[in-house]
């Protein structure tokens, strides 16, 4: 509930841009003044933001690694700490300036730098959020003098829905100003390239050089957290027991073959669970203390168990195969059972393996 | 008295009847107001309440022309003012009889009785309407123009059915200057008949009504007095608010209303949220729309299938909860 009862009260728009062939940086277009937003435009700005960060979001609470002089939360602090829209705006200028020098490589794009404050939560925090958001191309309509509906064409864009143009850091303060940097502060960072398959690359500037960020270091333990409370999820599910094999199929899938960087609750409910399912799943995590908002895949904990997916019947009967052959290879039915005496099963299973028998003892 | 000398009186006399039937009409809707609330008096009473003072013609026609003997006929004559109250069903009818009778203005007496009459003739399927008529306690001053105590007004009170019945019929039927053929009276019978037994079926389709209703009702209500009190502006229930229960409503099976009070008060903030978007959507003023909150923030998933309106409508309550709306 991090971004409840967001409220925006100041916010300004500087403008970065590509650099040159040369690889040389082009001087940022720097504002002195804050911007303001009509009510209809500051409810569409707060939707963004919380579409972007809210609960259930790709984004993601990172560690901050850097805390020193011009470090994003260190900018972040002095910028919550002027009090006047002119401190407010040149203390701003600080990051568009910033973004203009770590973004090195020549095929980055430019776009619209948008520092603002505001609080967020219940009690409500006081936070600072920078947005580098790329200009996107367009249609308006127009009705011409005729009565005729034409187009005209903008290429000046941004902050659209299509969300995988913006990149948003956001630092909450919970806690005195008077705290040492970074201690009361937190970071949640959303970067759609984060959760492609390309973290190494492009995106890292964003939340490493730009903002002083780094992957919570509990990633792992994160992992492990969403794996185990997913699996106790499904099989405390009360579905019939093939449902249930296609389930934790998915759940190995997700982990192991999926090739995204991030996982999380909500993409993989809406991706495998039935939807009237969602919302219990989605408390259970949270009881569970496991974020909804993205986490980075990092299997350390969990390679073991992700190697061999094992399904236990008595009698010491097991079958086991990697997770990904049981998706392909193998079907398992339950059959009901009517006349089974007291003490007998009260269904069978039939094990289907689409191959031969390659070897036995 | 003359034509002319009785004319010229009713001219004069005119404007004080006016006055009266007005007074008795606001009157009527006040005493009912407080029996059919939350119902509006507008929606209890079907067609608006409109006094009429007799024409010149009709007023001449039926004291001098009528083979009804009247001693003095401008005083005989009651219904020099007269109004109807029009309900929907029979049993809308006592509401607005016990208004009338309570009401302590005027003296009443009833000139007609439906219930009795059907009592006394069984067999007869005829004209039915409860007729009133109300007399000013004391003289009083109504819009600045005096009316005399003992001023008396009709008041009929019927159903939707028996007034159309009426319109039908009245003039011709019950008329005694209209021939009566006898294929009249039973046609006229005939289609009496088939109303009332109507007007039962109708009580029967509101009474199964009402039971279906009747927990979105109460539940309404009690959205109503929770956002008076947590709002604080004023709500303005429509359609939607029926649909906005109707959707969200089973979220508070088992505990009531109070697991949306409990809601309130931990999410402190959506009360103002809610007040601030008031002022411009009308979805934020239908009472129900804090429900649509709480279920958001507990089942964000199932909140936005089970959302009744176009889906970028429910965006701003995800958005002040901090959820991320599902695709």
């Amino acid at each position: 509930m991090v971004f409840e009862n967001l409220t925006v009260d100041r916010l300004i728009l500087h403008e970065v841009f590509r650099r040159l062939h040369n690889g040389d940086m082009v001087q940022p277009t720097l504002s002195a003044q804050p911007a303001t937003l009509q009510a209809e435009a500051m409810d569409a700005f707060k939707e963004r933001i919380v579409d972007a960060m809210g609960n259930s979001s790709q984004s993601m609470e990172m560690d901050i690694a850097d805390a020193t002089v011009s470090s994003g939360v260190e900018i972040a602090a002095s910028v919550l700490a002027k009090t006047t829209d002119t401190t407010f705006s040149s203390e701003s200028q600080r990051y568009p300036t910033k973004l203009a020098g770590v973004q090195t490589a020549k095929n980055l794009p430019g776009g619209v730098v948008i520092v603002f404050t505001g609080t967020a939560g219940s009690p409500a925090r006081p936070f600072v959020g920078v947005i580098k958001a790329e200009t996107q191309t367009g249609f308006r309509r127009q009705v011409t003098s005729g009565g005729a509906i034409g187009a005209q064409f903008i290429n000046d864009l941004f902050l659209t829905p299509a969300a995988k143009l913006y990149k948003i850091g956001m630092f909450i303060r919970n806690g005195a100003a008077s705290v040492p940097l970074p201690d009361a502060w937190r970071a949640h960072i959303y970067d759609n390239q984060m959760t492609l398959g390309n973290r190494e690359g492009a995106a890292r500037y964003f939340f490493e050089s730009f903002l002083g960020c780094r992957f919570p270091v509990n990633s792992a333990a994160q992992t492990k957290a969403f794996f185990d409370n997913t699996r106790d999820f499904i099989t405390g599910m009360n579905v019939a027991p093939e449902k249930k094999n296609d389930l934790l199929t998915s759940l190995y899938t997700y982990l192991k073959v999926d090739q995204a960087p991030t996982i999380q609750v909500n993409t993989f409910s809406s991706n495998y669970l039935p939807a009237d399912t969602r919302d219990d799943y989605r408390d259970f995590m949270k009881q569970k203390k496991v974020p909804l908002t993205a986490i980075q895949k990092d299997l350390a904990q969990i390679g073991s168990s992700l190697r061999l997916r094992k399904v236990n019947f008595p009698n010491s009967i097991r079958l086991q195969a990697p997770p990904e052959v049981f998706k392909d290879k193998i079907k398992i039915e339950t059959v009901p059972q009517k006349n089974a005496k007291p003490g007998q099963p009260g269904a069978w299973t039939i094990i289907t393996i689409k191959d031969q028998i390659s070897d036995q003892e | 008295m003359t034509e002319d000398e009785f004319l010229k009186r009713w001219a004069q006399e005119r404007p004080m009847y006016e006055a009266w039937g007005r007074f008795v009409t606001r009157r009527i809707i006040e005493h009912i107001r407080p029996t059919v609330a939350p119902l509006s008096t507008d929606l209890f009473i079907r067609i608006p309440i409109q006094p009429r003072v007799k024409s010149d013609g009709s007023f001449v026609t039926k004291a001098f022309y009528r083979s009804k003997p009247y001693k003095n006929p401008f005083e005989d004559i009651t219904d020099k003012v007269g109004l109807r109250v029009i309900v929907l069903l029979p049993s809308d009818m006592p509401i607005v009889c016990t208004a009338i009778e309570k009401c302590p203005d005027w003296e009443w007496s009833k000139d007609r009785d439906y219930e009795e009459e059907r009592d006394a003739q069984p067999f007869v399927f005829g004209y039915q309407s409860d007729h009133y008529i109300v007399r000013s306690k004391q003289e009083r001053d109504v819009d600045g123009v005096i009316v005399r105590a003992g001023t008396p007004c009709e008041v009929q009170v019927r159903t939707m059915l028996q007034h159309a019945h009426s319109e039908l019929t009245h003039d011709t039927i019950y008329k005694p200057s209209v021939t009566q053929t006898p294929s009249m009276q039973r046609a006229a019978a005939k289609s009496m008949a088939l109303l009332e037994a109507t007007g039962d079926y109708f009580e029967k389709l509101a009474d199964e009504i009402k039971k279906a209703v009747g927990p979105n009702k109460t539940v309404a209500q009690e959205l109503e007095e929770l956002y008076r009190a947590k709002v604080g502006s004023p709500p303005d229930a429509t359609k939607a608010n029926g649909f906005l229960i109707e959707a969200y409503a089973p979220i508070l099976t088992g505990s009531g209303i109070s697991a949306l009070v409990a809601f309130l008060t931990e999410k402190n903030f959506v009360p103002e949220k809610v007040k601030e978007r008031a002022r411009s959507r009308i979805l934020f003023r239908q009472p129900a729309i804090l429900l649509a909150y709480m279920a958001v923030s507990k089942k964000p998933h199932d909140a936005s299938t089970k959302w009744p309106f176009t889906p970028s409508e429910a965006k701003p309550i995800y958005t002040d909860l901090g959820e991320t709306m599902p695709d």
